[in-house]
């Protein structure tokens, strides 16, 4: 995953410091916490040069909830829930600890179904980091390989700077003494979530698209009208926005 | 036997933050069941489970609207309402105030949670705030209950509905299918899979892939 080179070490920590500046500036500004999660995976993908990965936050009753993912297909999607139900994700929930499976396919008899399904779509190693508030751990950030390699040293502190950062993501430091705002923020993200899947599905049927893509106008129209994701997502579901405008954002950005 | 990790949080404990944070006397957690019908998961007291009784009698009353809207409904003070009267006009303890607060998973209303006080008197911006917040919180948890409550619906495989990406997208597109809200939409999906002896699971998969619109279902 990481080749030493010095020059690759330096903009690595550039493409770390921009995440890091990325996240205070949306603290400062209304920001939409999935649409920032997001982006921070897609940053700790790119950096680590994995192939996929998940933000899964815990809901009130210590179940994970994919909360963020790099592709939305729902496969992909599957597996990291796989990973969440009976795998390495609930396992680092449980423990707190980070979890590395640096061979998938040596895993058969610990996780059978996660390992059938990870396999299925070509993945070899994965690797599950913690996202901890204080002593409590809120959720697990998830990265997925298509070549069996364990983490390195340096690329595992990489990961859990991320996570960290994502948390702070999640929880306005000014507001990390009140449990009673935390717990409310998690549900918010939780729920922003599910929302936004509706209004895909909303999306899907209206216009015939994937659910990748149905994502990616849901994000364009938010981003080119100045609104929260979960602002658009509801206004799609209430059907106040015609979908065939919020397409019309993708096609712009593909077009 | 459902493991541990999976067991649904008694009614009590869903129950419990309404009271621990908000200035009410009781509260009732209610949720649909597959045929419209609530179940309820939890009544803190007599009165509480009266309220929402009369509701399952009528067929009518301020929980409903809650659940139709998706959307708080606030009565301050009761004696002063003129909405709802045929459910007011029912035997009840005298309560002052009436709060209900919808269980949201994003834009479906799955069931209410009514909270009484025994006296009049509005609530504050920051304890709506907080009603809101737990109605979303423990949606999920209590549909789950609700579930098992009514004992003639299988817990959906190893994972809690509201993590089921599927369902949430087939609920969207069932909404446009049928042209109906996504709370609607929601139930309908509940209640073909319970008529059927499937999963919601798997009726949301099939609709995801387009191999079932409810649009070309007979009436």
């Amino acid at each position: 995953m990481n080749d030493g080179d010095t020059v690759n070490v330096k903009s690595r920590e550039q493409k770390i410091n921009d995440a890091f500046v990325a996240t205070t500036d949306a603290l400062m500004n209304d920001y939409d916490i999935v649409d920032l999660l997001s982006t921070l995976l897609k940053t700790c993908t790119d950096i680590l040069g994995v192939d996929a990965g998940g933000i899964l936050l815990a809901d009130s009753g210590g179940d994970l909830d994919l909360v963020a993912s790099t592709s939305e297909e729902a496969k992909v999607v599957e597996t990291i829930i796989i990973a969440a139900g009976a795998g390495p994700c609930i396992d680092c929930y449980s423990t707190g600890r980070a979890v590395s499976v640096p061979d998938i396919t040596a895993g058969a008899t610990r996780w059978p179904k996660f390992h059938d399904s990870a396999i299925e779509q070509g993945f070899r190693s994965t690797y599950a980091i913690p996202m901890r508030l204080r002593r409590e751990v809120i959720g697990v950030m998830n990265l997925l390989s298509t070549t069996p390699d364990s983490i390195t040293d340096n690329d595992a502190d990489i990961a859990q700077a991320l996570a960290d950062i994502a948390v702070l993501g999640i929880l306005h430091e000014r507001n990390f003494r009140n449990p009673l705002v935390v717990g409310e923020q998690l549900h918010l993200a939780l729920d922003t979530r599910i929302i936004v899947e509706q209004a895909k599905g909303v999306l899907a049927q209206a216009e015939d698209l994937t659910m990748t893509d149905a994502f990616n106008a849901l994000r364009e129209y938010a981003a080119a009208h100045d609104l929260s994701l979960r602002h658009t997502a509801e206004a799609t579901v209430q059907r106040a926005i015609a979908t065939a405008d919020v397409v019309a954002a993708l096609a712009r950005r593909q077009g | 036997m459902i493991p541990a990790r999976e067991a649904p949080l008694a009614g009590e404990k869903l129950a419990s933050p309404f009271l621990d944070l908000l200035p009410i006397s009781g509260v009732v957690v209610s949720v649909l069941d597959q045929e419209n019908r609530l179940t309820r998961v939890h009544a803190s007291d007599e009165t509480a489970a009266r309220l929402e009784e009369i509701h399952f009698d009528l067929g009518e009353g301020p929980l409903f609207d809650c659940v139709g809207r998706a959307i708080p409904v606030l009565i301050p003070d009761v004696s002063a309402s003129e909405g709802w009267p045929i459910y007011f006009s029912q035997p009840a303890a005298a309560v002052g105030a009436i709060f209900i607060f919808p269980l949201a998973l994003g834009a479906v209303c799955i069931g209410a949670v009514l909270c009484y006080r025994s006296t009049p008197g509005e609530l504050d911006a920051s304890a709506i705030e907080t009603g809101v917040a737990l109605g979303r919180a423990i949606a999920g948890p209590a549909l789950r209950r609700a579930i098992v409550v009514a004992d003639n619906e299988e817990p959906d495989g190893q994972l809690p509905i509201e993590v089921r990406r599927e369902v949430h997208q087939a609920t969207g597109m069932v909404l446009l299918q049928l042209d109906t809200t996504a709370t609607d939409a929601f139930a309908s999906m509940r209640a073909y899979a319970f008529s059927r002896g499937v999963s919601l699971r798997e009726v949301a998969r099939d609709v995801v892939t387009r191999r079932l619109n409810f649009s070309a279902l007979e009436e």
